[in-house]
């Protein structure tokens, strides 16, 4: 870069409250024209303001905001003809086809009717939605929805895109679709922002804002972050089975500073240079990544052996007998079959992936084998109880914790734990027991009376998980168990998962994040009802690796598996 | 069982009655509309404007006349010489009616005791022009029917002792309109408190994600069921018992029936209403839904109730319904409770109906609401 353009938007000391709660806590940086900038962050960092701030639909509460050389508050009508902004579920109108909608935002943009057509087609030739124009907006793909939200907030050719987390809700494929469409946008000269709490999305960006609680932990290009751990990142590779351990141990060393599982072997990052204990050849010197300075910004992974486990009331049952078994599962939707005779079993102290696209079956598999839907044909049994024939007794041996942290937001976090302990029958002794248990072991203690609605994100995890295995499950299941945290938090809850496994607990998680597919000892992958491929991350990997793709991706492998089906 | 079962309950009570703002929300509104309807909602007509065309010219008129103007209700009594005059106000919409007095009606007053007076009304102004028509007629009807007493004792006469209450309304409508309203209004406002609250709970649960929670629980669909029905049942208690209170003391309509007869009507009508409310949210996925299907039958159920217009008045097919509508039979009992104190076998036939309808509601809907769960 040999001279600084005109950044495409600047904050200034930006402050935004809402009430007593600072959404965004004195924010200064500037967004460089004509790139993309990466907006990262766990949900609730402020991310969602900060954008509406830039679009002009909200006034700062302190500081400054300027976009394209104007103040968007103070003149707001000005800039937001050259603004386009993508919200996280994009206002589509679900009844309308996707030509009205499209139509409708042109109204709205007041696009002038001769240039309308030359426009759609344009727009509708670029999203790849032309063959579609006629159907309604609500019956697309979550994939093709944020195309057309994309060939929407288009309509006016802004010179500034704003996008809030255009990546949630959609599967790998439309995803890669997404980002070649935004580089072809770069290459004509716009600026776009591209929220997400994604690591492996922020990678992508040319710059990024890192902002955690409201404040910005870093802005600048995410190599330059990735090179602050240069020469500190290793991996050591270790015998199948043993990662889960191996890890847990790394991080207990003094100096480590970030310990994960990758497959078969262990990522580590050393908390500083000199670094002799990590030599050649068991340790493996790699290329840093975003999440290992991430991690390090937010000061290392927490340490210690994970309590939920070590206080676990209930015997390990047999390694290796079968806790969760789907013979068939099928589920029909009128003509529509979303689940096709998917079968599979999980063993005690395995953890089971289901990944897939959305929409390809993998939430109906899900919730025939936690018992929220009633198979067609076929049969699930969890810890050798059959759902269909003693369902209460088969959820009794299940924790379920879902996406959202579906607790009762209106309870106070010890009526939440109170309600869970009864509804899964504890009694007196045990059940005092285990909810004060719960309460220490997650530091819930000063947060008892307030609801669980307002808790911060990471102990609204917490509390979840802990209502999720108050009665000491010998299966757990989890819906996409760590979307949207920031990897602290995502690696404080494969920690506890990890040690549970260890006390014979099997997990079967659906997820469609391969940060979280890493997790899994095996993956089943989903995909138009049926079950296309299974085995270890690494095993997946494997079947696609070619000289062109020496070291794929879980989601290469996902990709390319899906791709040879369809073919 | 129970432990879960209480466990749901008291849930549902905390999401009710934790939150400052929906504790209020089940208190405030309530009470308001029983004070705006109360004051709003009664069926008097007052500032009635009557025509009187006086083609007798005898002591009778002059005694009716003498009777309309003392009732509070008619605040003008305009004299027309002529039916074409009278009607030419009436048109203008001067007057509501009029009322024509044909010669020599005293003289056949003294003769036979009997006579006949006309009463034209307003057509359009329908239902102010049959309440007072209703007035018209209690005016003159103790002279005007075939009654052996005399014009002048009967006009001191009052209420005749074997008249049944019916009678008594129309005698003193300032204060019988009030009574009459008053029980009605407990039975109504209670009907939308127990519908809705078990109609959108369910569907509140279902958009949070909550619902999936509880369910993959091992309480079972019934157990659940209950749990959404308990509590709005003890709502349902509350608010009544807080509008007995006020309706007694605050506007001091009697209760003259059994407190027993009141709680046993409160509650089978709650849990008949509760039952159709989760009936509602079995079929439904979101708040918005279940707002309307609650809509979709609490007004045929307020309208086909005899609230508004008599259960005598309706086509055969339409009463046949009120005798399924809770909330007919509600109001029969809370009529019969504060102001008739009717015998209590007739009130316990009553409620016996209603709570058949009770259990067949809450029956049906835990059937569906088990169905529907997974």
């Amino acid at each position: 870069m040999v001279t600084a353009p005109e950044p495409a938007a600047r904050v200034q000391a930006l402050v935004k409250s809402f009430g007593a709660t600072r959404a965004l806590d004195g924010i200064s940086a500037s967004l460089p024209a004509g790139t993309i900038l990466g907006l990262l962050g766990p949900d609730g960092s402020g991310k969602t303001t900060l954008i509406r701030l830039l679009a002009g639909l909200m006034t700062p509460t302190a500081g400054s905001v300027e976009v394209l050389g104007r103040r968007p508050d103070a003149e707001g009508g000005a800039t937001q003809a050259e603004v386009g902004y993508m919200p996280q579920r994009f206002g589509l109108y679900e009844d309308l086809s996707v030509l009205d909608n499209l139509s409708l935002y042109a109204d709205l943009r007041a696009l002038p009717t001769p240039a309308r057509q030359a426009r759609f087609a344009q727009l509708l030739a670029f999203t790849g939605l032309a063959p579609f124009t006629a159907r309604l907006a609500g019956a697309l793909s979550g994939g093709m929805k944020q195309k057309l939200g994309l060939a929407c907030a288009l309509l006016g050719r802004p010179r500034l895109l704003l996008l809030d987390e255009p990546g949630v809700g959609v599967d790998p494929l439309s995803r890669r679709e997404l980002w070649r469409m935004v580089n072809e946008l770069l290459q004509q000269g716009v600026t776009v922002l591209w929220s997400t709490a994604y690591l492996e999305e922020a990678e992508r960006c040319a710059h990024i804002w890192l902002l955690d609680a409201g404040r910005l932990l870093y802005a600048g290009a995410p190599q330059e972050l990735s090179q602050r751990v240069a020469g500190r990142v290793f991996r050591r590779p270790v015998a199948a089975g043993t990662a889960r351990r191996a890890a847990d141990a790394e991080l207990e060393r003094p100096g480590v500073l970030d310990a994960v599982i990758q497959g078969a072997s262990v990522r580590v990052v050393a908390r500083a240079v000199p670094v002799a204990q990590f030599a050649p050849p068991a340790y493996q010197a790699v290329a840093p990544r975003l999440e290992d300075a991430y991690v390090e910004l937010l000061g290392g992974a927490r340490k210690g052996a994970s309590a939920l486990a070590q206080g676990w009331p209930s015997r390990a049952p047999e390694r290796g007998s079968v806790l969760v078994r789907a013979r068939g599962l099928t589920r029909r939707f009128g003509d529509f079959t979303a689940a096709d005779r998917v079968s599979f079993e999980v063993r005690a102290g395995e953890i089971y992936g289901l990944l897939g696209p959305n929409g390809a079956g993998k939430s109906t598999t899900f919730r025939m084998l936690c018992g929220l839907l009633r198979p067609t044909a076929g049969e699930a049994s969890v810890a050798g109880v059959n759902l269909l024939h003693a369902a209460s007794q088969a959820r009794a041996r299940l924790g379920y914790m879902a996406q959202k942290f579906s607790l009762y937001g209106d309870l106070s976090v010890r009526q939440n734990l109170d309600y869970f302990a009864d509804i899964y029958g504890l009694r007196r002794e045990a059940r005092r027991t285990r909810v004060n248990a719960m309460i220490d072991m997650f530091d819930l203690g000063p947060h008892l009376r307030d609801n669980a609605a307002l808790l911060p994100l990471g102990y609204k995890q917490r509390l979840a998980l802990a209502c999720a295995t108050l009665h000491a499950p010998a299966v757990l299941f989890l819906d996409e168990p760590t979307s949207g945290v920031d990897p602290l938090m995502r690696r404080e809850f494969w920690h506890h998962i990890g040690a549970l496994t260890t006390r014979g607990v099997a997990v079967v998680v659906t997820t469609h994040f391969m940060e979280e597919a890493e997790y899994c000892d095996r993956i089943g992958l989903i995909w138009r009802g049926r079950k296309i491929a299974e085995g270890t991350p690494d095993e997946l990997k494997q079947r696609v690796r070619s000289s062109a793709h020496p070291e794929p991706t879980l989601e290469d492998a996902f990709i390319a598996l899906i791709g040879s089906e369809a073919a | 069982m129970l432990q879960r079962l209480f466990a749901i309950v008291r849930k549902e009570l905390i999401t009710m009655l934790r939150d400052p703002r929906a504790r209020a929300s089940l208190i405030v509104p309530p009470i308001l509309q029983l004070f705006i309807f109360a004051s709003a909602a009664t069926m008097e007509v007052k500032n009635i404007s009557l025509a009187v065309v006086d083609l007798d010219d005898g002591p009778y008129a002059a005694d009716l006349e003498q009777r309309l103007a003392g009732a509070p209700s008619f605040t003008a009594l305009p004299r027309y010489p002529s039916v074409q005059a009278a009607r030419k106000a009436l048109e203008r919409e001067q007057v509501l009616g009029m009322l024509v007095l044909p010669s020599g009606l005293s003289a056949q007053l003294a003769r036979e005791h009997s006579g006949v007076v006309q009463l034209l009304m307003d057509g359009r102004r329908s239902n102010a022009a049959q309440i007072t028509a209703q007035y018209v007629t209690a005016a003159i009807t103790p002279a005007g029917s075939a009654s052996a007493a005399p014009l002048d004792t009967a006009a001191a006469a009052g209420p005749v002792p074997r008249a049944e209450l019916v009678i008594d309304n129309w005698f003193n409508p300032n204060l019988e309109y009030r009574w009459f309203m008053l029980p009605n209004l407990v039975g109504t406002l209670s009907l939308g408190v127990a519908l809705m609250l078990t109609a959108l709970s369910v569907a509140r649960e279902r958009e949070l994600g909550t619902f999936d929670q509880t369910l993959v629980s091992p309480a079972t669909p019934v157990e659940i069921a209950l749990g959404k029905l308990l509590p709005s049942l003890l709502v349902a208690l509350l608010q009544t018992t807080l509008y007995l209170l006020l309706v007694t003391q605050l506007y001091g309509v009697p209760l003259r029936g059994s407190l027993v007869i009141f709680y046993g009507a409160v509650l089978a009508f709650a849990a008949a209403c509760a039952g159709v409310g989760l009936f509602i949210s079995s079929l439904v996925h979101t708040q918005q839904q279940a707002f309307l299907g609650a809509f979709a039958v609490l007004l045929p159920f307020a309208l086909l109730s005899g609230f508004a217009t008599p259960v005598e008045n309706m086509p055969w097919w339409l009463q046949l319904f009120t005798g399924v509508n809770p909330l007919a039979h509600m109001l029969r009992l809370m009529q019969g409770v504060f102001l008739k104190g009717s015998a209590f076998a007739a009130q316990a036939h009553e409620l016996m109906q209603l709570v058949i309808i009770a259990l067949c509601t809450t029956l049906a809907s835990v059937v569906l609401f088990r169905r529907k769960a997974r």
